[in-house]
This record gives structure tokens, C-alpha cells and sequence, in this order.
């Protein structure tokens, strides 16, 4: 009797774990993390299709969230494609779906002032505080290095000074605060902004627009579980082809997933192999 | 200056009490309400600063953490935070060289700017050794003050009606102070009109020290009115007591004019007012000046001249002067003088029987002599003079009085009276001693020598056969001193008031006028008499007559 007890509530115990069975989410400056009701959507959206629970997990930067994956505090996150690059083989994790933005996997870097001002490209900028969100992030700080390096300048000597935010949002915000005059950001992020807060978008300009740049993917880590990983990827695929899944994409500034390879980051890879080799000239050059 | 200060101290109490309470409200309520206001403006600014500092000091360390990386946005998004607090009109942190990390006006003051504002909190990010920055915040004053306003308006709002309330209770308080006098002045003014009697006790709705001062002098006023009616009763027993009296009376100042009468004056046919203000020299003739003590004066009434004895009281500044009218007894008393010449003229008439008698006595004696000698003859011719005298003076006696005042030797004198009483004495062996200072003297000679006549008469009656009389004259401080004595048997002192009485007499054939006529004579002369008896001894007559102060001939009751 009392083995039968043990067996049935140890049975008990293993249903109620897999029925319980966790996953944490990351979420980067790819999304405005202040959308939290959006991010809880999407979240409940992925438990229902999958079966599995997620739980939000966010970070200042890209480089916390790569170390959470490194050491599995974070299973599954959204990040940028810079960091998705440079830390995908020290941190262990691998592409599992990557957003249609307009219906494409494809984004912008925008350079954004406020509306009345009278800059028209990003090198209007000289001596000016300009914002970058993350260091590690592609349309809000290596993309804008690129340009400037491509044209001769060290961004850190160019701008007066560099204002790191973190968060493409924020980058948004302190233009429109004039506490810089100008930002580069993540044009998913920007529309966003535009149709949550419409009054302050107003405001602002996009002066100009670089890319297409391969778009922000979501990771996930490579130990997790193969099933684990079909069931997420099947059901972020068919978000965009049901009414629910659409929904929490429009808030979201996203259209659906799709699919694509590695080999689709390499635009970014050659971007921040130049700014490296560039800086390294720099270095020896000794200036 | 002067002008204003007396000028302000001139001032009605109501108004000076007025003044004092604006200027003491002023005075109070307007720098109390300046201090108030100064007071909690400070407080506020206080707890703005306070509040702010604590804001600060909440997110300092990890200021402190933003500073020391230079992460800019997220200085400024605290500075965001801090500016959004109400009256905060700008923050800037700054590093510790006091270049802008971040700025509330980031288009005035971008990253890296010099910030020199001296702010109202200059809040430091301790390091270790150096600041590593400072949040320096400067305060909208105006939106501060602003919020503010209404606590100063109601300060104010409330300071006004007070100041208001003070200077209507300041006034209301003066008023009735000035119209509580006024009506106390009133009642008094009653009293100053003289009628006092119609003081009603003032009363007040405030029971204080002007009820206190009004009850007073009330109390006061009704002492005064009892005091005034004794003295009016005084006065009215005083007036009834003096015209009562049979006097008048007079109050003369020192120059003698009257002051008052009372209503005796009316005897004198005069109103008292017409006497008031005359001086008394027109009433009465007086030469010398007024003289303490009694007079008999002649009053000028309206009508008819009144003899009164008048009195006259010094004190000092009046004289008090009292007239009695004397006429009824000046009346009684000449009835009574009439009366006494009528008595006197019976008197005489035994008088001059008797003398006659004397006078006759020697010519009867020599009558029974043949012959007569040569000195018989003279003797007969002066008893003839004598008695034609006799019956000259008897005859003066029932006219007026004429005797004259004559210059003669006393010695002369005696001698003729000797003269007569020698027959006399001689018949009866009596032996006559005279003693006789030689002095001359302006007198009535015939009315001395009849009172030496009778004395030595008299005294060679007393002794017996061989018995001695005598008699001395002399001069004494203007006083004629005449003495006659005998060692006669003398009078018994029962009988020595009856000698003077005329008809007595212990002598057979005596008239009993002797003596009567010695003293009649003393009389007229103003002189004196005096009798010293000691029976079986003798008897002694002293006339004493003063030269000087013969009456004059007015003044005789014998005037016709």
C-alpha cells in the first residue's frame, strides 16, 4: 500500500512538473520593455500554443542577456542581431525564428532628431550629444559606427558625447527631451513607439534611414530540449496566419516569423568586422 | 515741532485715546503681519528644500553610480524626475569640475557645458577623497511665491479685519470714554450753575473707574448739598437771630465803609440796600478814628436824629459796628433830672431858711448889745452881705445855675467862711485850728465856702462848751482837699449813711439840710466826700474837689 502511494504520488509529481515545466524568456531593447502588457500577451499566446510556461526575464544589455544564456538563467531570448553574431558561439544558443517586419525579416536603422530641427543625415551631428542605445546593438550603435568609420570618423571624438541609453526607446525619449539632438534606432522599435505614443512621435523626425539590415532574431539555447524548440518555433510561425497571434504582433510592430540561417547575419558580421579592423588601424596608427 | 507736540497733547481724550489705539494696532499688527509672512515664506521655502534634499538623498548612491560611469541618461533622466517636483525651475548635475553631466534645459546647458548658477540646493556625491559631483538646483520663486500667495493673502486678509475690529473698538472705546465725560461734565455744570440740587447720579453701562469717579463726585455733590443746606439754615438762623436784636448792626471795611446792615437799619427810615456802600462817617459824626469799645454818638436817620450808644468790634479786616438806640433813656433820664431839681428846689428852700437863719444869727446876737463897736459894726455889715448873698443865690437857684468860676486865694477863702462861724464860736468858747496852704485857684468860691461854712458849722455844734474844732485846705495834683474835724462825740456808725439824707438831723433847732447842701455842692463841684467817725473821738469830713474837671456849665442838670 504504501509503495503504491509512493508510486502514484511520485507519478503525481512528475505530471504536475511537465505540466509545469517552465522557460524563461529574455527580452532586450529589441522590444519596448515598458509594453509589458504586449510581452505578457505574447507570452501567454506562445504558453497556450505550446503547453509550456514562459516566464519575462529582462536585462540592461545585450551582454547580461548573452551571459544569462551562456549559464541557462535565460532559455529562449529576443535579441538584436549584433550580439546575436558576436556571442552566439561563447554563449550556446542558435536562431529559433526571426520577425516579419512589414512583411520582411528585414529592419531599419534610423537616424531620428527632433522635428524642427535642421539636421538631415547623421553627420550633421558633429559635436553633438547623440544617443546610441547599447553598445552591442546593431541599428543603435554599430550601424551609425559604420557610417562614421566608413567616412573617417571615431564616433566616440565625432559626437560630444555618446549617450548609451540601452534601450531604443529610451534613445527615442531623450531626443525628445533634447537631451540629445539626435539617435540611432531600431525602426521596429521606433513604429512601435509611433503607435503607442502618437503625441511625442509627433515631435521627432526620422532624418534618415539605413539598411535593410537582417532583423533582431529570437535565440534560444542549444540545450534546450528539441521538442521544446519545434513546439515554439511551429507556434511562432503560424502567429502571424491567426486573428489572436496577429493581434499582439500588431502591438508589437511586427507582422509575423519566419525561418532563416545563419549565414543570413553575415551583412552584420562584415559591419562589425570593419569597425574592428578599423579600430584596430586606429590603435596602431596610435590615435 | 514744539507746536505739534503741544498741539497733539491739546488734543480731546477721545481723540488722543483714538490715535494711540491705530497707531498701537498699527504698530502691532502690521510687522506682526510682515514677520508672519516672512516667517512662513521661510518655513516653506524650508520644507521646499527640505523635501527636495530628501528626494535627493534618496537616489543619491545611485546618482552617485550614474555620475562615476557618465551615464548620462541616466543623470538626466533623475534630473527629469527631480525637475518635475513643483517649484523646481532647474537641476543640473554637474562633475567635479562643474561641467554639466546632465541638464533639465538640455538645449541651454548641453553635456559638458560650464554651469555656473549658484542654486538654491547645491547637493554634493561624496567620493572618496573629492566630490564626484553635485546636483545643483535652482527654485522657481515665481511659481513658488505663486503657491504661496494665497497663504500671504490670508495672513494679510486676516490681519485687516483685526486692525479693522482694533481701530472700531479703539474708537468706540474713546467715544464712550469721551461722551461718559461729557455727560459727567454736564451734571457737574448743573452744580457750577448753582443748582445743585438737580444732580442726578450719572450712571453707566461700564461699571469702571470713570462710574467709580462719577459715583464720587456724586457722593461729593450730595455732601456739598447737605453741607450747603446747614449752612443755608445757619445762615438763615443767624440772619433771624441778628434782626432780632435791638441793635443795628454794621460791617465796615477798613476804610470805614459798610458792608452789611441788618434790618434794624430800617429804624433809622434807611433800606438796607440804601446803606450798603455808604460810608459810615454819613450816618454817624464822628472825629476821631474808630476806636475799639463804647460811645455815645448821634445817628443821622432819614427823619430824625437818634442818640445811640454805639459799640464798635475790630476783626482785622472789618469792623463790626453796633448802634443801640438810646433816646427812651435819654428821655427817662432827663425826667428823672427834672425830677431831681424839683426835690432839689424844696431842699434849697429849707437850705436858704437855713442859712438865713445862720447868716442872721450874729445880728441877733449883737442885737442885745447897747452899743456897738467898730468890729460889731463890720460883723453886722458882713451878716447883712452874707445874706443878701444868701438870697441872691437862692434866688440863682430857681434860674439857671450862674455861678461863675472865680481866681481867689484859698487863705481869703477860708477866712471869709470862718468869718461867718466865729460869732458862733466864739459864743460858745469853741477854739477853731486852721491849717491853710497859701494857694491861689480858679474855682466856684461861693459854693466852696458854703460847704466850709456848713462843715464848721456842724462841728462847732458837736463839741461842747470849750471844745476844738479845726480845719485844713491844701492842694494835691490839681485836687482842692478840704478837711473839717471836731472832738465832738462823734456819730454812731448806725446812723453815718443817714447824715447825707436831708432833714435828718439829732441837733434841736437844726434844719437837717447841713449836710445835704455839703453834698450838693460836692456834687456840682464833681468832687467827693468822705466821713471818718469814731463815737466819743470826733468826726473828720474830707471833700476832695478837682480843679480841672468842673463841669461846664452845659453839662449841669440845672440847666433850664
Amino acid at each position: 500500500m504504501i509503495w503504491t502511494k509512493g508510486i502514484v504520488s511520485l507519478l503525481l509529481l512528475f505530471l504536475l512538473a511537465h505540466s509545469q515545466e517552465v522557460y524563461r524568456f529574455g527580452f532586450t531593447a529589441v522590444v519596448a520593455k515598458e509594453d509589458v502588457r504586449s510581452i505578457e500577451r505574447f507570452l501567454e499566446y506562445l504558453s497556450k500554443k505550446t503547453g509550456y510556461a514562459f516566464v519575462p526575464v529582462f536585462t540592461k544589455s545585450y551582454d547580461e542577456m548573452s551571459y544569462f544564456l551562456s549559464r541557462g538563467m535565460v532559455d529562449i531570448a529576443y535579441i538584436c542581431g549584433a550580439p546575436y553574431v558576436e556571442d552566439k558561439d561563447y554563449a550556446g544558443f542558435e536562431l529559433l525564428a526571426v520577425p516579419l517586419y512589414k512583411g520582411k525579416p528585414y529592419y531599419y536603422s534610423y537616424v531620428i532628431t527632433k522635428r524642427g530641427k535642421n539636421y538631415t543625415s547623421i553627420f550633421n551631428f558633429k559635436g553633438k550629444p547623440y544617443a546610441f542605445s547599447d553598445p552591442k546593438s546593431n541599428s543603435g550603435s554599430v550601424v551609425p559606427t559604420y557610417l562614421l568609420m566608413k567616412k573617417g570618423y571615431r564616433p566616440e571624438q565625432f559626437f560630444n558625447p555618446i549617450v548609451y541609453t540601452y534601450s531604443h526607446s529610451e534613445s527615442i525619449l531623450a531626443v525628445y527631451y533634447g537631451f540629445v539632438e539626435g539617435a540611432s534606432v531600431d525602426s521596429v522599435v521606433f513604429d512601435q513607439f509611433v503607435s503607442k505614443f502618437p503625441k511625442i512621435a509627433s515631435e521627432l523626425k526620422v532624418v534618415e534611414s539605413y539598411g535593410p539590415f537582417p532583423i533582431t532574431p529570437i535565440v534560444v539555447r542549444k540545450s534546450v530540449r528539441k521538442d521544446v524548440k519545434i513546439a515554439l518555433r511551429r507556434a511562432l510561425l503560424s502567429m502571424g496566419k491567426d486573428e489572436e497571434g496577429k493581434k499582439i504582433l500588431r502591438d508589437l510592430a511586427l507582422d509575423g516569423f519566419t525561418l532563416v540561417n545563419d549565414g543570413f547575419y553575415n551583412p552584420i558580421r562584415n559591419m562589425i568586422a570593419f569597425v574592428k579592423k578599423r579600430t584596430q588601424d586606429y590603435e596602431k596608427a596610435g590615435k | 515741532m514744539k507746536k505739534l507736540v503741544s498741539k497733539v497733547l491739546s488734543l480731546s481724550i477721545g481723540t488722543k485715546l483714538a490715535i494711540t489705539f491705530v497707531a498701537l494696532v498699527c504698530m502691532t499688527s502690521i510687522p506682526l503681519s510682515f514677520v508672519v509672512i516672512r516667517l512662513s515664506e521661510n518655513i516653506f521655502y524650508e520644507n521646499i528644500i527640505k523635501a527636495l534634499k530628501g528626494s535627493i538623498a534618496a537616489e543619491e548612491l545611485q546618482l552617485r553610480y550614474y555620475v562615476i560611469n557618465k551615464d548620462y541618461w541616466n543623470i538626466f533622466k533623475f534630473i527629469k524626475g527631480i525637475a518635475q517636483i513643483k517649484h523646481v525651475y532647474e537641476v543640473a548635475v554637474v562633475d567635479g569640475k562643474g561641467k554639466v553631466l546632465a541638464h533639465s534645459n538640455p538645449e541651454r546647458f548641453p553635456i559638458g557645458s560650464e554651469y555656473k548658477v549658484r542654486g538654491d540646493i547645491v547637493y554634493p556625491l561624496p567620493g572618496i577623497g573629492s566630490e564626484v559631483g553635485y546636483v545643483i538646483l535652482t527654485l522657481d520663486r515665481e511659481s513658488m511665491w505663486a503657491e504661496f500667495r494665497p497663504a500671504k493673502l490670508l495672513i494679510i486678509s486676516s490681519a485687516v479685519p483685526f486692525t479693522t475690529l482694533g481701530i472700531l473698538l479703539g474708537f468706540f472705546i474713546s467715544y464712550r470714554i469721551k461722551s461718559r465725560l461729557s455727560k459727567i461734565k454736564a451734571s457737574m455744570e448743573q452744580v457750577r450753575k448753582g443748582s445743585i440740587d438737580k444732580v442726578r447720579r450719572v450712571e453707566f453701562l461700564e461699571k469702571d473707574e470713570l462710574q467709580d469717579f462719577a459715583d464720587f463726585l456724586f457722593e461729593t455733590i450730595e455732601t456739598l448739598r447737605n453741607y450747603y443746606q446747614n449752612i443755608d439754615y445757619a445762615q438763615r438762623f443767624y440772619m433771624s437771630l441778628i434782626n432780632s436784636i435791638n441793635e443795628i448792626i454794621l460791617v465796615v471795611d477798613e476804610e470805614g465803609r459798610i458792608l452789611y446792615a441788618n434790618d434794624k437799619v430800617r429804624h433809622l427810615g434807611y433800606e438796607i440796600n440804601e446803606v450798603v456802600g455808604l460810608e459810615l462817617w454819613y450816618l454817624i459824626e464822628l472825629q476821631d478814628n474808630l476806636e475799639q469799645g463804647y460811645r455815645e454818638v448821634v445817628v443821622k436817620g432819614k427823619v430824625r436824629n437818634v442818640p445811640a450808644l454805639m459799640g464798635i468790634a475790630r476783626y482785622g479786616d472789618w469792623d463790626v459796628v453796633t448802634l443801640i438806640d438810646i433816646s427812651e433813656r435819654k428821655e427817662m433820664e432827663e425826667k428823672m433830672k427834672r425830677m431831681e431839681l424839683f426835690s432839689a428846689l424844696g431842699e434849697m428852700s429849707a437850705n436858704f431858711a437855713h442859712e438865713l437863719k445862720n447868716a442872721m444869727l450874729p445880728l441877733t446876737l449883737l442885737m442885745s448889745d447897747d452899743e456897738l463897736s467898730k468890729e460889731d459894726v463890720d460883723t453886722v455889715k458882713k451878716s447883712l452881705s452874707r445874706i443878701l448873698k444868701l438870697v441872691n443865690m437862692f434866688l440863682r437857684f430857681a434860674r439857671p445855675f450862674t455861678t461863675q468860676k472865680v481866681k481867689f486865694k484859698l487863705k481869703a477863702m477860708v477866712e471869709d467862711a470862718l468869718s461867718v462861724v466865729e460869732v458862733k464860736a466864739k459864743e460858745k468858747g469853741v477854739k477853731v485850728m486852721k491849717e491853710v496852704e497859701d494857694a491861689e485857684i480858679v474855682s466856684y468860691k461861693d459854693m466852696l465856702e458854703v460847704i466850709l461854712v456848713n462843715l464848721l458849722s456842724n462841728a462847732i455844734d458837736a463839741v461842747g462848751e470849750g471844745g476844738e474844732v479845726g480845719l485844713r485846705a491844701y492842694l494835691r495834683d490839681k485836687v482842692l482837699h478840704l478837711e473839717v474835724w471836731d472832738k465832738g462825740e462823734g456819730i454812731p456808725r448806725d446812723r453815718l449813711n443817714k447824715i447825707f439824707e436831708p432833714f435828718y438831723t439829732t441837733k434841736r433847732g437844726g434844719s437837717g439840710l447841713g449836710l445835704s447842701i455839703v453834698l450838693r455842692n460836692v456834687y456840682l463841684l464833681g468832687g467827693n466826700i468822705e466821713v471818718e467817725s469814731e463815737p466819743g473821738m470826733g468826726s473828720l469830713f474830707k471833700v476832695s474837689v478837682p480843679l480841672q474837671e468842673v463841669k461846664d456849665e452845659k453839662n449841669t442838670p440845672y440847666r433850664g
